[in-house]
């Protein structure tokens, strides 16, 4: 129980009170009446010696009821507020899940709508700053909601209207679920402490997390303030059954071959026998009945095996808390579908389930396919071993050409270009023109020709410090064995893009100016210990195909929810926008990654956009010199078996505290009691008035 | 429940309305058929007092007397003596027996009927007024007495005791007697105790004594009862009470918050009137009445509670006689 405005409530029942009190000490006038004899009255009323004031107001019914009343409407001037479990501070962060797992419909319609509705719920009855304070005892709260990445909705307020509005915002994603970020925003905004005197400035707040907890990070995390964990779903549900892998290849050895193969995971605890339906464009073009076995659960104290799923990222996937108090695991009956197709040209290729379970947006895929094409790849003035081998090795590079170093100084000047003769050039260590031409170029050391980039005089030895993994050339590259031991540290011109860095300067860089698209190394291949590193040969054949296929790889590698789809477009293109083609069948309104998104690019060739929810999008674009509209495919898989197990979770621990669990009205915090004093109060005063009437005439 | 004479609409139409107020104006009666008219009368000549004792008279009346006198009414024999009246020897039994024996015949004497008043101002109360209800019941009964040649005195207390009208006998006093009662006037406490005292004090003869009064006597009422006990009276308590006092929820009822003010010693009583202390003071009315009830019968004293709004010809004709005070 709390009290809105007990100061103002106070005073005013000193105003009262007493008065009250006081009339009816004044209140002794009274009809005179002459009687025969008072023996009679005298016997029969206790009060005759009335004049003790204080046996009148002992026995004053009508007195007593006025007090009371009075006393209740003093009672509802001071707003009392009934608490359920609270939370002790002034301050409350609401964090959101809005994952893939919560657009699970075990709920209906959906948990993000469940976790909504309790959300808004609790906004109606927070304790609110009472009908006469300027909001100074009001409680604060502020909304975020989470999922891969977290966003504030609504900063500090005590507005409820605000709040709701936030929270009715909050659209599903289908991307993973990350507390992390969502507990280090919470914490920028609610740190109490001075940082210099390192005294509290502010109550502590408390944080509520609205979610099903299926959190991938929550062992990582450690929280020193107070939370609570609203679980949202229903635990009894049946259990759903996804895609957790897919992916397509072209055969090297015939461009035509596409092999599709999906994996398929069962989180019932019982077999599904579930249709694969596979689709290419509009078009389904086959389908396979497969059964994938049933879930179990393992104890992952006596799992000390090397293999199964105990291994992955994800092996913290659901551990409820077992009555016995042991942690089980379940881990999901899994089976692999392959499916093979003949095409050529560049094609988008779904797969999708037949079933209905809880969770649709993990029931289908997509990949895109690009045209197949073999690369003639110019190789100029190689001086190693290494990098002729490694392009041969790549798969659909159909000729790689030798060019010595005066005819490509020639062809620099002269021919202005390659585009008709080569997919792609790789240069090593040959000077190169201040503007290069148009066209593709894998460059090893001779950089200092071109303009805007400068070497350093003094060599000195690196490594690989950080670099850009969403990059096709980062595609399964690990870049941190990567050791020169000499070179020239260089200075790139702003709109050089730094996929590889090192301790004193790019070790890579992706360049796009005047119709040249390079990918830049500043040093020697020989003097680094790349020619002895496998991690060459993937990128070796990451940058060719890259380079090659126009900044479009063989097979387009899916997206997932929430990562940042870069699209490398021509440098005039105009009109750019993105649209889900294809999305779940969960939407339950336009979602967030719904309709017609027009973008901006953030460089004349590049542009990004942000794909909340799985499902197919389309690029599309024109180029100033042509009138028909481009478009480009691009696919947005959730793929994250934490996701497509969609088991609620009963508790929450966060690192190694177990939060406290509220369900239902129990977690609500504040319900205004005024009104139900006043009416109270109203009946006491009805009741006042049908005893004295009464009394006034009986 | 106390018992109480039957309640009916009073007859005396010649009183005005009371009210219960101090600033109450009551138009008294001013001539004696206001008092009891000849249509009463006629009625009240057929009754006559009748005392559950016999006394001794001091003249000669119609009345049966313990001593042996010169009635007709045979009572006894007696042997003969000398200087006897020969007149009263029964010569029939001297003729069988040869015994002289004198005839003894029921002394015949009057009756003392003593009406006492209350003229307290307590009694100046109730519709119809109590007062004038005593004034109208005192001059019925002492009508029979006069009537019957009994020898009617009447009395009027307050403080004390007030006036008196001694020996008043035959229907050619009616007019002395109305005259006095009409007389009475409230005003004063009541000394019950010494009203009675000298009552006692000042009697000339037994006789049936009836007292008229509300016996709401602060002071208590045993102490002055107690003194007519060894008087050899009669005693009739007539309890008059208005049925504004035997009923204070009914007509002209008291409500809300009220300053009782006592009309006598002025003492000053504030209540609340409620259901609940309604009932109470019904049941401390029916308990007082029931001792004093209890203390007549204990003394040989008749209690009878009337209303004031009986009927004087109900009261009379038909009460009275059915309790026994008149026949």
């Amino acid at each position: 129980m709390t009290w809105a405005s007990p100061g103002l409530a106070l005073i005013v029942a000193a105003c009262v009170v007493p008065p009250l009190i006081l009339l009816y000490f004044l209140k002794l006038r009274r009809r005179e009446v002459s009687i025969p004899s008072t023996l009679l009255w005298m016997q029969s009323v206790q009060d005759l010696q009335a004049n003790a004031p204080f046996q009148r107001l002992r026995m004053n019914l009508l007195l007593f009821l006025q007090l009371l009343a009075l006393c209740l409407m003093l009672l509802a001037l001071a707003q009392p507020q009934w608490a359920g479990v609270t939370t002790s501070s002034s301050r409350t962060v609401l964090l959101i899940d809005r994952s893939g797992s919560m657009t699970a419909r075990d709920v209906e319609p959906t948990r993000l709508a469940e976790a909504k509705r309790q959300a808004v719920e609790y906004v109606k009855n927070i304790r609110t700053g009472g009908l006469f304070s300027r909001g100074g005892q009001a409680e604060q709260v502020m909304i975020i909601s989470f999922a891969q990445e977290a966003r504030v909705q609504c900063p500090f307020t005590s507005s409820q209207a605000e709040l709701t509005e936030a929270i009715e915002s909050i659209g599903p994603t289908h991307e993973r679920t990350s507390l992390a970020r969502a507990l280090e925003l919470a914490r920028a905004y609610t740190i109490n402490t001075d940082p210099e005197t390192d005294k509290p400035i502010g109550p502590p707040a408390t944080l509520i997390v609205f979610s099903d907890g299926q959190i991938r990070d929550l062992s990582d995390l450690v929280t020193r303030d107070t939370v609570l964990y609203r679980p949202i779903g229903d635990e009894a549900a049946l259990g759903n059954v996804g895609i957790v892998e897919f992916g397509a290849d072209r055969a090297p050895t015939n461009l035509s071959e596409i092999v599709v193969y999906a994996r398929i995971a069962n989180y019932r605890m019982t077999p599904a026998l579930v249709d694969v339906l596979f689709s290419v464009g509009d078009q389904l073009v086959g389908s396979k009945r497969i059964e994938v076995p049933a879930a179990y659960q393992e104890d992952p104290r006596q799992d000390t095996g090397a293999e199964g799923p105990a291994e992955s990222d994800d092996a913290e996937a659901d551990a409820p808390i077992q009555p016995g108090g042991a942690a089980l695991t379940l881990r999901p009956g899994m089976t692999g579908v392959e499916f093979p197709l003949v095409q050529a040209r560049g094609v988008t290729i779904g797969v999708s389930l037949d079933l209905d379970d809880v969770l649709k947006a993990d029931n289908q895929a997509f990949v895109v396919v690009p045209q197949a094409k073999r690369l003639r790849v110019g190789l100029v003035d190689a001086k190693s071993f290494f990098i002729p081998t490694a392009v041969e090795g790549v798969p659909f590079v159909e000729v790689v050409e030798m060019i010595p170093a005066p005819r490509f100084q020639e062809m620099m000047t002269t021919d202005r270009g390659q585009p008709d003769t080569y997919d792609m050039m790789i240069v090593d260590n040959v000077a190169l023109p201040a503007q290069l031409p148009a066209g593709r170029y894998l460059i090893f050391s001779s950089y200092e020709g071109l303009d805007g980039f400068e070497a350093s005089t003094e060599e000195k030895p690196d490594g690989a410090q950080v670099w850009d993994e969403q990059h096709p050339v980062s595609h399964w590259v690990n870049f941190n064995p990567l050791y020169v031991h000499s070179y020239h540290p260089m200075s790139v011109p702003t709109e050089a893009h730094v996929l590889v860095d090192g301790a004193f300067g790019p070790l890579l860089v992706e360049y796009v100016h005047g119709g040249a698209h390079c990918l830049i190394l500043p040093f020697e291949f020989l003097k680094s210990n790349w020619m002895l590193d496998e991690n060459m040969l993937k990128f070796v054949q990451n940058a060719v195909n890259y380079l090659g296929h126009s900044g479009q790889m063989v097979v387009s590698e899916p997206y997932e929810p929430g990562e940042t789809v870069v699209a490398r477009l021509p440098r005039d293109a105009t009109d750019i926008a993105m649209r889900l083609v294809s999305q779940a069948e969960d939407e339950g309104g336009a979602g967030a990654g719904a309709g017609r998104k027009v973008l901006t690019p953030i460089d004349p060739a590049m542009t990004t956009y942000r794909a909340e929810r799985a499902g197919l999008y389309a690029l599309s674009f024109r180029q100033s010199d042509e009138e028909e509209e481009q478009t480009r495919y691009i696919a947005v898989n959730m793929g994250s078996d934490l996701e497509s197990n969609v088991r609620p979770s009963p508790t929450l621990r966060i690192g190694t505290d177990e939060t406290r669990t509220v369900r239902g009205e129990d977690g609500l915090q504040k319900k205004p009691l005024w009104p139900w004093l006043l009416l109270a109060a109203l009946a006491v005063i009805t009741v006042e008035w049908w005893v004295y009437s009464r009394r006034a005439f009986i | 429940m106390m018992s109480q004479a039957p309640s009916q609409s009073s007859g005396g139409g010649a009183v005005m309305p009371t009210t219960m107020t101090g600033a109450r104006r009551v138009q008294r009666p001013t001539r004696i058929d206001d008092l009891i008219d000849s249509e009463l009368m006629a009625k009240l000549d057929q009754l006559d007092v009748m005392s559950r004792k016999i006394f001794a008279g001091k003249i000669q009346g119609e009345r049966r007397s313990k001593r042996r006198g010169q009635s007709v009414e045979f009572a006894d024999y007696r042997s003969y003596v000398p200087g006897d009246d020969l007149r009263y020897i029964d010569w029939n039994v001297y003729g069988r027996l040869d015994v002289l024996f004198l005839k003894l015949f029921l002394e015949e004497e009057d009756l003392s009927l003593y009406l006492v008043v209350d003229t307290s101002q307590s009694m100046d109360y109730g519709e119809p007024d109590k007062l004038i209800f005593a004034q109208r019941l005192a001059m019925a009964l002492g009508y029979i007495g006069l009537v019957n040649h009994n020898r009617v005195t009447l009395a009027s207390f307050d403080t004390g005791l007030n006036s008196r009208l001694p020996n008043l006998r035959g229907r050619q006093k009616t007019r002395q007697m109305g005259e006095w009662i009409l007389g009475l006037q409230p005003e004063g406490e009541t000394d019950f105790d010494s009203a009675m005292k000298s009552l006692a004090l000042s009697r000339e003869g037994k006789g049936v004594m009836i007292i008229l009064s509300d016996f709401l006597f602060k002071r208590g009422y045993e102490k002055g009862l107690r003194y007519l006990i060894g008087g050899g009276f009669d005693t009739f308590v007539l309890q008059s009470l208005s049925p504004q006092e035997i009923d204070p929820g009914g007509t002209n009822a008291l409500t809300g918050d009220l300053k009782l003010r006592d009309v006598e010693d002025g003492d000053l009583s504030e209540v609340t009137v409620s259901a609940a202390l309604l009932k109470r003071y019904e049941e401390n009315l029916n308990a007082y009445c029931g001792r004093l009830r209890d203390y007549c019968i204990r003394r040989a004293m008749m209690h009878m509670l009337l209303r004031t709004d009986m009927s004087m010809d109900t009261l009379v004709l038909e009460y009275l006689r059915m309790r026994g005070l008149l026949r």
